[in-house]
């Protein structure tokens, strides 16, 4: 039996099935593709059919798309196309079928997934909360090449495929039924009666005008339709991708370029328009790079953290928080939102109630943008117990510390939290800059106690630094993981050393950025630098936006432990003296009016610094800040902060935004050749000085002709 | 052996003037606090309880059996049932007999019981004319009969009915609660006098005992602002007898004596109780507030509603075998001043007790110092579903404090009712 199969389970109507034996989830490679060709064989072999349904074996899971893990591993641009061809091909005898095919779709219907049902006459989908439909390819690196770029416009009209195949988006049934992307969404209980309601409709249809297809009704899209209207749609989506982008992902370039050539072609030559595009996104390095990270992710939300694989995390059902700053009600409103209760202490009557209000304003933007009904969101409100006194710990399977960054403070929290909650409760702390280790010694359970470092704004940002000190459990370290995974986080395991990963390979960069300034460069120069090497933001963008005065506290601990390559930084101390504290009050590197920044020439007088400022290249500036990042970076793993170079990586897109088509700083450095780096870094440590020594496993490396990462396979 | 158990431990939101700072905060959510807090100060896994049981006199229509709204906004398990009991004034003290009843079978070992009312939120209703009409409006078929039935609209149909004051006044008798409280102060001769001096003195202790009430409250931080809210906002600090004497009477303009002043508060508040049978109380990790000895409910005329704690008083010592000189101290439900005052010459009275009790005697004098010490609801309002809760935990953590043993918690209930609980110290 392979990958395809066909049933007969009434006279005349054939399921096609797709159910790979080998796998969990369906997915379409090489050999599916095969089997797919002989279960078409067989259909168009009979004679006495008058329709074909098209769905998945695995209940409630339907095609989660092309094989990844192939994606990654294919170099030869040749050997994609003739595999993309291929498909083409099969999928154009399913499309061609004589008789009427409706798709009925049940759970992720993805990339593949969509286009092999793009080529049914029609679709259907189950109503229910694991069908996600869309074509996320764009994420990595490529775009729908099994003639989605050539179906999808074809059916949905313009502007509605482009919002699907430049954002890689995914719709649940109703959005889908909405956009026109299935004919029908029903429960899934019913799914096949309305996908065989379908099929007979689709009978009474002429058969050369079968296919569905579907337009927003009004002025705007009928205009929008014709041919000056798509150029104006083209030219839009162009220069919105170039802004989001900035031009360093082709894949969405490319799949514009496709469609818009393709849309007046002839299906079959529009279909080879798309192979011949994706082969050469395929074997690219950011594809490459973006599926690494994509399996990166898949580890970080899966694999096992200790050697152990039969311990099993506890079960975190209520939560006990300490603190009721910016930090614990991003806590409270993530752990309430997953169901879990929270019993929420603050001294401070005022720190509860800001609390409460930060949770709730998180809840109501959340709601503007999903439209939660208020009686969810009154719900998750509810979970939430705010109390002044040190009662109702004894439910929590954890409590968490999210009180001021000061050493004996938390201590006391611990103190007063360990002797009140269950002995099997975890302990944890959100600290961001003290040890783990240091807040360990007195607890009488310290292998229950584990860092779990959030990174502000909690709800928006997805890394969560789960840090082990030398006494935490594996079962403790499991727990933990597993509750950051619910928690929707992706948990990088570190070793309690200062700033962690995030802070510490971040501080040497932010330092750079400010020797820089001292040295005469304009801080808008030295940020629109970053902002070209690929980061969201630019360094003294990111300082006003974390705020001056929280920027110096990190570098007061990060100098303190590595005096020889993070020392302080005087400016900061003078800014922050002279009252700038960054967006939060307007003043900081720049001037900031709401969300608009403009230079501030106050600065550089304020700092004793000469106002004509020194020019350099983009590519000047980048690259010292760059080789700064990737210098602690490896040191992080030569001291063994994270096991794997992958977690850097990791930890530094998701943690930082660190350019994620050049695959992380490690990934970069590779991609760079470790010789090349290690004589940049040599030259800029005669030249800057000592904090550019370049780490021993770097120059290990580069000597024995070592990479830090392998390609995907 | 009359049915009893114990109450193991207890808290209530504070009681907030209707319309204020509760205003956005609904009687399930306030019911959903008392009973969350209560489940976490006890450190209870609320899946051990069979069974939560709340009162509500007015539930908005979106909640129907808002216990169970309660129960499950509050973390209890779905698997623990819920429901909501209705006896007016007594329905908190009408969810606990609730729970007893089931203790007592044997059917529950731990229940969760109490009371809610958010008395901002009583809705509008429309008339009966309005519904009929668009009941009509909906069944026109043709366009014809539906412009026949629109033209029969009257303006007169939006008067809304105002629920919370219909609910005040008694259908059988057709008399408004106040108007109770003034057939009392006839009968018993209460001047306008001593029912103001009554409403000072209720005013003066809750002031007296606002550190001493933060025991059985819990701080709310009342949506959508989140505010803190800590203590009961009734209690007036510098209330004069000359203030009081300005108000005019609110239920009879020409004779009366009874005015917003010497009534009640309608306020919002909600509290919770844990009831548990003997066993659990004995294997209980703190000690229990305390037990309940013996309780009662009797009727009596709706006129004369305002004298029910003195038949059910009556009722409920029997069924404990003690008497009133045996209490250590009183909380009667303050509806009226005139009420309690009448409640107080009806106890003494043995010509009260032969008519009406069928007693020989006069059930006993009520002593003014023990009576209310910490106020009542003329001070501390009355959410008309959560009141007969909250008097058994005032009762209960005031028996603690003065180390006393028995305790009689009582209150009137429209309609021609009295509710009464013996409690005693463990």
């Amino acid at each position: 039996m392979g990958v395809f199969r066909v049933e007969y389970p009434k006279t005349g109507l054939a399921h096609l099935v797709m159910d790979d034996p080998e796998r969990k989830v369906n997915v379409l490679d090489e050999p599916a593709i095969a089997a797919l060709e002989t279960a078409l064989g067989e259909i168009e072999s009979r004679a006495d059919l008058t329709g074909v349904i098209l769905r998945s074996g695995k209940s409630g899971s339907y095609v989660a798309g092309a094989d990844v893990r192939v994606i990654g591993a294919i170099t030869d641009p040749e050997q994609v196309r003739v595999l993309v061809r291929r498909a083409h091909a099969a999928f154009s005898r399913l499309a061609n079928l004589g008789v009427p095919t409706v798709a009925a779709i049940d759970g992720v219907c993805l990339g593949g997934g969509l286009e092999i049902s793009l080529a049914c006459d029609s679709r259907v989908a189950a109503e229910e909360p694991r069908t996600q439909i869309g074509l996320p390819e764009v994420l990595l690196g490529i775009f729908p090449a099994f003639g989605g770029s050539t179906r999808l416009p074809r059916l949905v009209g313009l502007p509605a495929a482009l919002d699907l195949i430049l954002t890689g988006r995914t719709l649940d049934a109703k959005r889908a039924e909405k956009m026109g992307v299935i004919a029908k969404a029903a429960p899934a209980a019913w799914l096949l009666d309305a996908a065989e309601k379908r099929l007979a409709e689709l009978a009474k249809r002429p058969a050369g005008a079968r296919r569905d297809r579907f337009r927003p009704k009004g002025a705007v899209p009928s205009l929008l339709a014709s041919a000056p209207g798509r150029q104006i749609v083209f030219q839009q989506a162009r220069a919105g991708v170039m802004k989001k982008t900035g031009g360093k992902y082709p894949a969405p370039l490319a799949a514009l370029d496709v469609i818009e050539r393709g849309m007046t072609l002839p299906l079959e030559q529009a279909l080879a328009l798309e192979a011949d595009a994706v082969a050469p996104l395929v074997t690219g390095t950011v594809c490459k790079n973006l599926v690494r990270i994509f399996f990166l992710q898949e580890d970080a939300k899966r694999a096992d953290v200790v050697p152990d694989a039969s311990i099993e995390p506890a079960p975190v059902r209520a939560m006990a928080l300490a603190g009721a700053g910016v930090m614990g009600g991003g806590i409270a409103e993530l752990a309430s939102r997953v169901g879990i209760s929270v019993r929420w202490r603050d001294v401070k009557p005022e720190a509860l109630q800001k609390g409460l209000q930060t949770v709730r304003g998180i809840l109501d933007e959340r709601g503007r943008r999903k439209r939660t009904a208020a009686r969810e969101k009154d719900g998750q409100m509810a979970r939430i117990l705010p109390t002044l006194e040190l009662t109702g710990f004894a439910n929590a399977d954890l409590a968490i510390e999210a009180v001021v960054e000061d050493l004996d403070i938390k201590r006391r929290v611990f103190a007063e939290l360990e002797v009140r909650v269950r002995e099997d409760a975890i302990l944890a702390t959100n600290t961001s800059s003290l040890s783990v280790n240091a807040l360990a010694e007195g607890l009488r359970r310290p292998e229950r106690f584990v860092g779990f470092h959030f990174f502000n704004p909690v709800h928006k940002m997805p890394l969560l630094e789960v840090v082990r000190g030398e006494k935490t459990s594996d079962a403790t370290l499991v727990t933990a993981v597993a509750l950051a995974r619910r928690l929707g986080k992706t948990p990088v395991v570190v070793k309690d050393s200062p700033g962690f990963v995030v802070n510490r390979v971040l501080m040497p960069y932010l330092r750079e950025a400010m020797h820089l300034f001292e040295e005469g460069y304009a801080v808008a120069d030295v940020d629109a630098a970053m902002r070209r090497f690929g980061m969201p933001m630019g360094p003294f963008e990111v300082v006003d936006e974390v705020g001056l005065d929280v920027a110096q506290k990190v570098a007061g601990v990060l100098s303190a432990a590595f005096p020889a390559r993070m020392a302080p930084a005087p400016l900061l101390e003078k800014l922050v003296a002279a009252g700038r504290l960054g967006r939060k009050n307007g003043r900081g590197f720049y001037r900031h009016q709401g969300r608009k920044r403009t230079p501030d020439a106050e600065v550089p007088a304020l700092l004793g610094l000469g106002s004509s400022r020194r020019t350099a290249s983009a590519e000047q500036l980048s690259e010292r800040m760059g080789l700064a990042i990737v210098n602690e970076a490896a040191r992080c793993l030569e001291e063994g902060i994270v096991s794997e170079a992958g977690h850097v990586d990791l930890a530094m897109i998701f943690g930082t935004g660190f350019s994620p088509f050049l695959g992380g700083p490690l990934r970069w450095a590779d991609s760079l050749g470790l010789p090349h780096v290690v004589g940049r870094l040599r030259a800029l440590h005669a030249e800057q000085g000592a904090r550019f020594e370049p780490c021993a496993l770097l120059v290990r490396k580069a000597e024995r002709g070592e990479t830090f990462t392998q390609p995907v396979a | 052996m009359p049915t009893s158990g114990w109450i193991l431990s207890g808290v209530r939101t504070p009681f907030v003037k209707a319309g204020s700072l509760f205003r956005k905060v609904p009687s399930y959510e306030l019911g959903r606090i008392a009973a969350a807090e209560t489940i976490a100060r006890a450190d209870l896994d609320p899946g051990r309880l069979d069974e939560v049981i709340f009162g509500h006199c007015a539930m908005p229509a979106e909640a129907a059996n808002s216990s169970r709204i309660v129960a499950l906004r509050a973390g209890v398990p779905e698997r623990v049932p819920a429901f909501t009991v209705h006896r007016n004034c007594a329905s908190g003290m009408e969810a606990v007999a609730s729970a007893l009843y089931r203790i007592a079978s044997g059917d529950a070992s731990l229940v969760l019981a109490g009371g809610m009312e958010n008395m901002t939120q009583i809705p509008l209703q429309f008339v009966p004319e309005y519904a009929e009409w668009l009941e009509g409006l909906m069944r026109a078929k043709t366009p014809v009969a539906k412009l026949g039935q629109l033209t029969r609209f009257k303006p007169a149909m939006l008067a809304p009915r105002i629920a919370i004051a219909e609910g005040l006044t008694d259908l059988v008798c057709g008399l408004n609660m106040g108007q109770t409280a003034e057939n009392l102060a006839k009968d018993f001769r209460i001047g306008r006098e001593e029912q103001d001096a009554f409403a000072l003195r209720s005013h003066q202790l809750a002031i007296a005992a606002k550190e001493r009430l933060r025991e059985e409250i819990v701080p709310v931080f009342a949506a959508p602002k989140y505010e803190v809210v800590r203590d009961d906002v009734g209690p007036r600090d510098g209330q004069t007898l000359e203030a009081l004497a300005k108000l005019k009477p609110y239920f009879d303009r020409r004779n009366g004596t009874v005015t917003v002043g010497n009534a009640c508060q309608v306020t919002d508040g909600a509290a919770a109780l844990l009831i548990a049978d003997d066993a659990t109380a004995q294997g209980w990790a703190t000690p229990p507030l305390g037990r309940i000895r013996a309780f009662a409910f009797a009727g009596l005329a709706p006129s004369h509603m305002g004298l029910g704690p003195v038949y059910a008083m009556a009722k409920a010592l029997d069924r404990a075998g003690l008497t009133l000189d045996d209490m250590d101290l009183f909380e009667i439900n303050e509806a009226f001043a005139a009420q309690v005052l009448g409640c107080l010459a009806a106890a003494k009275s043995d010509d009260f007790a032969k008519r009406e009790l069928g007693r020989d005697r006069a059930l006993g004098e009520i002593p003014m110092d023990k009576l209310n010490v910490n106020g009542g609801a003329i001070a501390l309002g009355h959410p008309v579903g959560t009141s007969g809760a909250r008097l058994l935990l005032t009762a209960l953590h005031e028996l603690r404090r003065r180390n006393g043993r028995y305790a009689m918690a009582t209150l009137c209930v429209g309609g021609g009712q009295g509710a009464a609980f013996v409690l005693e110290r463990a």
